[in-house]
């Protein structure tokens, strides 16, 4: 395994346990009687200035600044040929969460259509789970995209 | 796009890794090029041929032209 491969590995390990702790705020807020916000507002906190010193590690992640190279700094790559797999990657990784995000409104839309469900599905928890699936789907999407043209 | 880069590595008695070193990439990179499964950007083509002692079109050529070396 590349470097740049271990790097996005971490960095999908490391945004999906983010994601893992929202919803488990999520349930929380809906499964027990008392409010366990503080606890995981710090939690999450934690993990997240973590997170950025980690992947901070191995130079910049800003995505918005352009490098030398023609290629987003925060796309971590030893070379060129990395770099536009990363850029690839990330391209496939964009349309396949526009098609998940597409999808999973599409079927909610469906069942409140067909009143297949009661109550309406369009509150802060299906907010909450769609938002931590879109971070889970994106990171993985791209770490296996990038990993099947590494090769 | 074809090319005779790890003909000239072997004259030369460099392992990928060396070359990949000398060149800034990694060896999964230099891999790449000499089994044509990546052509290189203008810049690291230039490179491997300062490298490698040769001229860069003379590493390199493209596909359709017909020569005995390649």
């Amino acid at each position: 395994m590349t470097n740049t491969k271990k790097y996005f590995f971490k960095r999908a390990i490391l945004v999906t346990l983010l994601a893992v702790f929202f919803l488990l705020w999520l349930l929380s807020k809906v499964t027990l009687k008392q409010d366990l916000s503080p606890i995981f507002f710090i939690l999450i906190t934690v993990l997240f200035i973590y997170q950025q010193k980690r992947l901070d590690k191995g130079g910049s992640t800003n995505i918005f600044k352009i490098a030398r190279d023609g290629f987003p700094q925060g796309l971590k790559h030893d070379d060129e040929r990395e770099a536009k797999n990363a850029l690839t990657a990330s391209f496939f990784s964009q349309r396949f969460t526009a098609g998940f995000i597409v999808l999973a409104i599409g079927i909610s839309l469906i069942l409140t259509s067909y009143k297949l469900i009661d109550e309406s599905i369009f509150n802060i928890n299906a907010f909450g789970i769609l938002g931590t699936a879109i971070l889970i789907v994106q990171e993985w999407s791209f770490y296996y995209e990038y990993s099947r043209l590494d090769k | 796009m074809k090319n005779i880069i790890k003909q000239k590595r072997k004259e030369l008695k460099l392992s990928q890794d060396e070359l990949s070193k000398l060149a800034g990439v990694t060896r999964q990179t230099v891999n790449a090029i000499e089994n044509d499964k990546y052509d290189p950007s203008l810049s690291l083509a230039f490179q491997l041929a300062a490298i490698l002692h040769i001229r860069v079109d003379e590493l390199f050529r493209f596909g359709d032209e017909r020569d005995d070396q390649y």
